[in-house]
């Protein structure tokens, strides 16, 4: 279900009036799971197995890794895993894809190979839960944690609802140590986390879904060349969307869970106030990055295996970054462009010495919007549907399109423009800060105002009922 | 108790303006509860807007026996899809009347409702208790509709026209829509003549736009009724029926519809050349007596007497044609 429905008010007000009984910790936990499992059967119910498999069978792999001291064995229980993992991924989620491509193979080499028909649903937040539970195994295998002592607690760890589909990917260590003792919020957590849910789906339906997404759509859907302010517009309303629509459900997860006295780790800091890419990347999605960081470029040798194999690590790393994104290869371009800036950073900052991070405000504030700029190009082939219309995209923005049309009306140039400043001011402002210190600084009744008009502006949008950009991934 | 103060205040003003509550948005969710009530051998209604304003299905049951008919019209949409649905759903064997718009109908696009039975057939359980926690709020609140959206509201900010664009505005709120999507034109537009405008200058946004879809051929309509002659044999055999209604237009927008889609090119084939009971308003006088206030869409009361007049010309001509049909048989 999703957080911007009533369906959602409903079942939170139910899970935490359950949560607020009088019951042993257990059972409570038990509600929560069995929440959770309700949460997720509200889209598709025969999807709910797939948690159930990926559950059991990390939990006992992880069990026999850890109970294993052969290598040979302990690297065949690992494999077992992760080819569990990801095959149910890799079917669900790529299986069309390589058909897809397989055909295309075939077809170089002259052979007519017809694909059969892969019209198979997508579960929802697959790739998030899936990482999860493989982190999991991997910290086990790797020696960095202890098995879960409670099949309870590690099966809520995999389905915990506020961050199932969409995240923050939560490491074991910092979730399954919280199901061990009697958790619940106090009001001032409580609070915190209302006014974090407020905020994220203010965020979610107001800013994505109502002021920006409609001209990113109107744009990226056009057939043909456009004006390049159209151009621009668009894609800046994509970036400002995928950003408002990921970092809402996050901030409103880890509201969520705190209204139920669970700490989740901050997905987004700030990402468009990044100067350079490895800022970037320390500020979106951070739970993916560091993901991908500990468990595939340190793995394959990360900085520590000379320069060349460096390269190839942060390019190997961003392409298949680019892919748990989506099966298409527009995606893989877009992971492909950041290791390539990754690349290039690391390279000017090597023969420059030390990191290219200016110090004169101006220059700070130059490095930032090209990063900005650089940082949308990407977003380019992530949104669009292939690579025609992402090179037409290009050439409309660059002003070479040719027929190049306008179709965009002032009120959507208007309402991006207006959003897309204040965000990036608003970035650029908490750069260096947080918003649990700014909110600390504030008067509470601007706080108040501020709280009032977000939850009046969700309330005005009525909830858009647009499912959230990264659930399909 | 800003939040409320505020909310409160948002509510007041909608209701100054004319909104009222207990009345529904149109969403995949109240379309599909319909849907699931359309089996056997009830009557059911399909078509675009005018199927949804210009009949009282209180006033038909009344009319034909039996119970109201089940709404399942889209606005802006073509009905066309509907039917085949409809004729693929084995538990449907009643009388299916079709409203036709000749402006949406016969065009090759489906229209912008076109994707509500996909949706309705996908609906999961979470929309399904959303889309009744919705309507318990429509219950309460006002305010709840497509027009009162904030998006909606800076969408239609009057700004200047960018060159090479043109105007192209969304239909504004016309309908009040009850329980089982029973629908009638919106009091404002009888009473505030600013607005009736409004609504009759929409309906001719882009008539003039030299890039506008060109009407479809002759060819294409040979198509159409090829495929409703399939979709119409498939209901009969259930023991079913399918009926066609050309609603009354008036005004400019009626001159449009002539020019664009003359009779004789498009309703005239229709009826002649699929063996189906097809009634158009101006072929009866009974039918042909009432003037839709902003030119597309009847009046509540005129709805209800337009209603009355339509079923007995309408079951006559199904009976007829019925009769006809089975009397040839060898």
């Amino acid at each position: 279900m999703l957080f911007n429905s009533l369906t959602f008010v409903v079942f939170f007000a139910v899970v935490l009036a359950l949560h607020a009984l009088p019951l042993p910790w257990a059972v409570k936990k038990t509600n929560l799971l069995l929440a959770s499992y309700l949460f997720y059967a509200a889209w598709n119910p025969p999807f709910i197995v797939l948690l159930w498999i990926s559950t059991v069978l990390d939990w006992y792999v992880a069990r026999w890794i850890y109970a294993e001291e052969r290598p040979a064995r302990r690297r065949l229980l690992l494999f077992l895993s992760l080819a569990g993992n990801l095959g149910i991924l890799g079917y669900f989620k790529y299986g069309g894809f390589l058909l897809e491509n397989w055909q295309e193979v075939m077809a170089m080499a002259g052979i007519a190979y017809a694909p059969p028909d892969w019209s198979i649903v997508l579960p929802v937040g697959i790739s998030f839960y899936t990482f999860q539970t493989m982190a999991y195994t991997l910290d086990v295998y790797l020696r960095r944690e202890r098995p879960a002592s409670s099949f309870l607690d590690f099966a809520l760890f995999v389905t915990f609802f506020p961050q199932l589909v969409a995240g923050p990917i939560v490491r074991p260590a910092d979730l399954i140590p919280q199901f061990a003792t009697p958790r619940r919020a106090t009001a001032g957590q409580f609070i915190w986390g209302l006014g974090l849910a407020s905020l994220g789906l203010f965020q979610k339906v107001v800013v994505a879904d109502t002021l920006l997404a409609p001209s990113a759509d109107t744009v990226f859907r056009a057939a043909q060349g456009l004006h390049p302010l159209d151009a621009w517009i668009g894609v800046l309303a994509f970036s400002g969307q995928i950003f408002s629509d990921f970092a809402g459900y996050s901030t409103t997860a880890i509201g969520v869970a705190l209204c139920l006295g669970f700490s989740l780790p901050d997905n987004f800091r700030f990402p468009y106030a990044a100067i350079g890419f490895s800022d970037f990347w320390r500020r979106w999605h951070i739970s993916l990055s560091t993901w991908l960081r500990d468990y595939l470029y340190v793995p394959l040798g990360g900085n520590r295996k000379g320069r060349g194999r460096t390269y190839f690590n942060l390019m190997a790393t961003m392409l298949l970054g680019g892919l748990w994104h989506g099966a298409s290869w527009t995606f893989v371009v877009w992971g492909g462009l950041h290791g390539l800036y990754l690349a290039v950073e690391r390279y000017v900052a090597g023969r420059f010495g030390g990191r290219p991070t200016a110090t004169r405000p101006w220059s700070r504030v130059a490095l930032a919007l090209l990063t900005y700029v650089l940082v949308n190009l990407t977003w380019v082939f992530f949104r669009a549907r292939d690579f025609p219309s992402a090179w037409r995209m290009i050439r409309s923005m660059l002003g070479v399109a040719p027929e190049a049309q306008r179709v965009l009306y002032w009120n959507g140039i208007i309402a991006v423009t207006v959003v897309t400043a204040v965000m990036l001011l608003v970035h650029w402002r908490m750069r260096e800060t947080t918003l649990a210190a700014v909110v600390e600084r504030t008067p509470a009744w601007v706080i108040g105002a501020i709280w009032a008009a977000m939850v009046f502006g969700v309330i005005t949008t009525q909830g858009s009922g647009n499912a959230f950009i990264y659930f399909q991934f | 108790m800003a939040t409320l103060l505020l909310t409160a205040g948002w509510e007041l003003y909608w209701r100054g303006i004319g909104f009222v509550d207990h009345d529904y948005v149109d969403t995949p969710g109240l379309w599909a509860m319909e849907r699931r009530r359309a089996t056997g051998d009830r009557t059911i209604l399909i078509g675009s807007s005018r199927t949804y304003f210009d009949i009282n299905p209180r006033i038909w049951a009344e009319q034909a026996g039996g119970g109201e008919p089940i709404q399942l019209a889209l606005v802006g949409t073509s009905p066309r899809g509907n039917l085949t649905e409809l004729a693929n759903d084995t538990t449907v064997s009643g009388l299916v009347v079709v409203g036709v718009t000749p402006g949406i109908f016969f065009r090759t696009r489906r229209g912008y409702l076109a994707d509500f039975p996909d949706r309705a057939a996908k609906e999961t359980p979470s929309e399904w208790l959303g889309q009744r926690l919705l309507m318990r709020m429509e219950n309460l609140f006002a305010f709840i509709d497509w027009d009162t959206q904030l998006g909606t509201i800076l969408e239609r900010q009057p700004l200047p026209l960018r060159q090479g664009l043109i105007l192209d505005r969304a239909v504004r709120k016309i309908s009040v829509t009850r329980a089982h999507r029973h629908t009638h034109l919106d009091p404002r537009i009888l009473r505030d003549s600013a607005y009736r405008q409004l609504a009759r200058d929409i309906w001719m946004d882009g008539t003039d736009d030299p890039g506008r879809p060109p009407t479809p051929p002759a060819d294409s309509v040979t198509a159409t009724i090829a495929e409703l002659s399939r979709d119409i044999a498939r209901i009969r055999a259930r023991g079913g029926d399918v009926a066609f209604v050309r609603f009354p237009s008036s005004g400019a927008l009626r001159e449009l519809e002539r020019r664009n889609y003359p009779r004789e090119r498009y309703w005239d084939r229709l009826a002649g050349e699929l063996d189906v009971a097809a009634i158009h308003f101006e072929d009866f006088p009974a039918l042909d007596a009432y003037e839709p206030p902003e030119w597309s869409h009847l009046s509540r009361e005129d709805a209800e007497r337009f209603t009355r007049a339509l079923v007995p010309i309408l079951m006559d001509s199904v009976a007829r044609r019925r009769a006809v049909r089975e009397g040839s048989r060898p």
